[in-house]
């Protein structure tokens, strides 16, 4: 008879989804792929990004070469997104014009969200009368009509700073309350948590406390906030290059293209309706993915 | 019959006489007080407690909620949450009044020689750190080991608390892990520097019976291994017959009675200890029988009654207790064996219907 070994069974190998080493976000991803108008909107996302890093193997012409022989020419085989008053390829104009907005959702949010979420941390976590300075300032700029402030900052800098590195600082300038706000809110629920006091009671610092262990726990609703912002902050830029104090004349940016091609909309509607489509894909793509990473970072489904 | 008279007065005993204090001790709090001022008045959660904890022995702090049983032990650490305050005492940890401690002093006590483990293991482990990280990180903090020092020793201290295929387990996360398993990772950690002491706060209140005497027994092992003293916080007595050398019971933040464990089961000494040991259960007890209570309401603690504070539910009460607080004193002329009422001892014939 064979005797067992009980050191040479074999230990069960675990299959099951669950039951594979999964990190928190790893669950959130779970979660989200189920949600089919995240995944759209993360798609919408994905499909943006890749033609602003690749605009110059995706646009068939240079955005400036001109042309007056073909101004205004409707969509064809050759020109898509027909041509521009100026004979200029409107489809690689609309290529283009992400990189704009997608410079400007990046580095505005990350503007927004370097001061909110330091500024939110400190109030949050130290409380006092740190606390009270932070969000009295806070108030102050949730006083201010975002769209005026940015205005304001615009024509009062606007000789002194180039007007791409401007719209950043400004529209990031503007948003930072929101971002402190909430990232402060959640941390001073965290801040309480029981395994915060535990790691107190461990010894840590409040360095290290503040960095791994409540700052982490507190993100999701800013991870929520930053992405829904980059929709809104977009459509900011947009509508500031509408109204003529956005990007410099002549550089490709939608809403710019918008504002440019609202004489010829009778007559050549697409000049309006390409530029005005993506920032509307756009905007609804960081939207519908700001909702489902809502959804499923919701702790109480969790 | 109330014809007994209270105990004479006994000189409080000379400093140098501390109860279960030997030359070992590593950890003494003495007439500690931590009052928390709130809006509605002076809550007094700790108001003068004494006790001692000495190497591989093992201290049971016992109390309803809200006694200060679980303030008391935070005090040791500093960690009284505002509004509270730590207002008179010292606790004199292997030399050092860690009453009079600053902020980074402190720090380097906790985790690394006097260690701490809470309630509840669902939550007192973050949930975006894998637990061997949660581990290895202690271990850094203090000591400054590197990554793959710390790991090595996180891994041997999850074997240490019984997680099986440790190493595997290293890098998984706290919901991958049940109460039981949480509170032996938290146990892991806190044994991570080999403290001194450890404070377990009602460290199985939350986990089931058969997982609570696991844990027990893990304790008490690594307790003999290590000659770490362990001040358990706990309202279970049955634990604490089980598990404890020593006992202090406190009532409305103060001591009630102090002593050694078979002692205070054999013949308690305090009325709220004689009701606390006379409310449990036994299995020798007839099915008809109701359990015993003790009448009445703990005291709010922002209005402590005068006197002693237990004379309002006490059946055996007199006049003297509602205005003379008794001190802890030897009972016995023993130091080991210490009550805080008038007629410890002698008390007199119970008073009033059903007692």
């Amino acid at each position: 008879m064979q005797r067992i070994d009980p050191t040479q069974m074999p230990v069960p190998v675990p299959t099951a989804a669950s039951e594979v080493s999964v990190s928190l976000w790893g669950d959130v991803w779970l979660r989200l792929k189920k949600n089919r108008l995240a995944i759209i909107g993360l798609g919408i996302i994905l499909i943006l990004v890749l033609t602003a890093i690749l605009a110059p193997l995706v646009a068939p012409y240079p955005p400036d070469q001109q042309n007056l022989g073909i101004s205004k020419l409707s969509p064809n085989s050759k020109h898509w997104f027909g041509t521009d008053v100026l004979g200029r390829d409107y489809f690689s104009r609309v290529v283009y014009g992400s990189r704009i907005s997608i410079s400007i959702g990046v580095v505005a949010v990350g503007i927004t969200l370097v001061i909110g979420l330091i500024t939110g941390a400190i109030a949050g976590y130290f409380g006092g009368w740190a606390d009270a300075i932070i969000m009295r300032v806070a108030d102050i700029f949730f006083a201010f009509p975002f769209i005026v402030g940015v205005l304001v900052m615009i024509t009062v800098l606007g000789e002194t700073i180039p007007r791409l590195p401007l719209l950043f600082i400004a529209i990031g300038l503007f948003g930072w309350a929101s971002a402190a706000r909430i990232f402060r809110s959640s941390i001073l629920q965290v801040k309480n948590l029981e395994y915060v006091e535990a790691a107190r009671a461990m010894g840590a610092s409040h360095w290290r406390i503040l960095t791994r262990h409540v700052m982490p726990n507190s993100l999701a609703p800013v991870i929520v906030f930053a992405t829904i912002a980059t929709g809104t902050v977009i459509l900011t830029e947009a509508a500031l290059s509408f109204l003529g104090v956005g990007v410099p004349v002549g550089t490709p940016a939608w809403g710019l293209m918008v504002s440019e091609g609202k004489s010829h909309m009778t007559t050549e509607p697409w000049l309006v309706l390409f530029p005005g489509l993506s920032i509307v894909a756009t905007v609804l793509g960081f939207i519908l993915l700001g909702d489902g990473l809502r959804d499923s970072m919701d702790p109480r489904l969790r | 019959m109330n014809s007994q008279a209270p105990r004479t007065a006994v000189a409080p005993h000379p400093d140098s006489v501390v109860p279960f204090k030997n030359s070992e001790t590593v950890l003494e709090v003495r007439d500690l007080a931590v009052h928390f001022f709130t809006d509605y008045g002076v809550l007094k959660a700790v108001d003068g407690i004494n006790y001692t904890v000495n190497p591989g022995e093992t201290l049971a702090i016992v109390g309803e909620s809200g006694s200060g049983k679980s303030v008391g032990a935070l005090a040791v650490l500093g960690l009284v949450p505002p509004p509270g305050k730590i207002l008179s005492g010292q606790i004199i940890f292997q030399g050092q009044d860690l009453a009079q401690a600053s902020e980074e002093e402190l720090r380097r006590v906790r985790g690394n020689r006097i260690a701490m483990i809470f309630q509840d293991p669902l939550t007192s482990l973050n949930p975006v750190l894998s637990i061997g990280n949660q581990i290895a990180e202690v271990i850094r903090a203090h000591q400054g080991a590197s990554r793959r020092q710390a790991r090595t020793r996180a891994v041997e201290l999850l074997e240490q608390v019984e997680i099986p295929r440790a190493n595997q387990r290293f890098g998984d996360y706290p919901h991958q892990f049940s109460g039981g398993m949480r509170q032996r990772v938290m146990i892991a950690m806190a044994i991570a520097l080999e403290p001194a002491v450890l404070i377990a706060d009602e460290p199985t209140t939350a986990l089931d019976v058969t997982v609570q005497a696991q844990i027990l027994d893990l304790l008490k092992g690594l307790q003999l291994d290590s000659k770490m003293g362990l001040i358990l916080i706990t309202h279970d007595l049955g634990v604490v017959a089980e598990h404890a050398d020593t006992v202090a019971v406190m009532y409305a933040g103060k001591v009630a009675e102090y002593a050694e464990v078979a002692n205070i089961y054999a013949k308690p000494y305090h009325p709220y200890s004689i009701g606390l040991l006379g409310s449990i259960a036994r299995l020798d007890q007839k099915r008809t029988e109701t359990l015993q209570t003790i009448p009445g309401q703990p005291p709010s603690l922002v209005s402590v009654p005068s006197g002693c504070p237990f004379h309002p539910r006490c059946a055996f009460s007199q006049d003297v207790c509602k205005v003379e607080y008794p001190e802890l004193l030897p009972t016995e002329h023993s130091l080991r064996r210490l009550a805080a009422c008038h007629f410890a001892g002698n008390l007199p014939a119970p008073r009033g219907p059903g007692r």
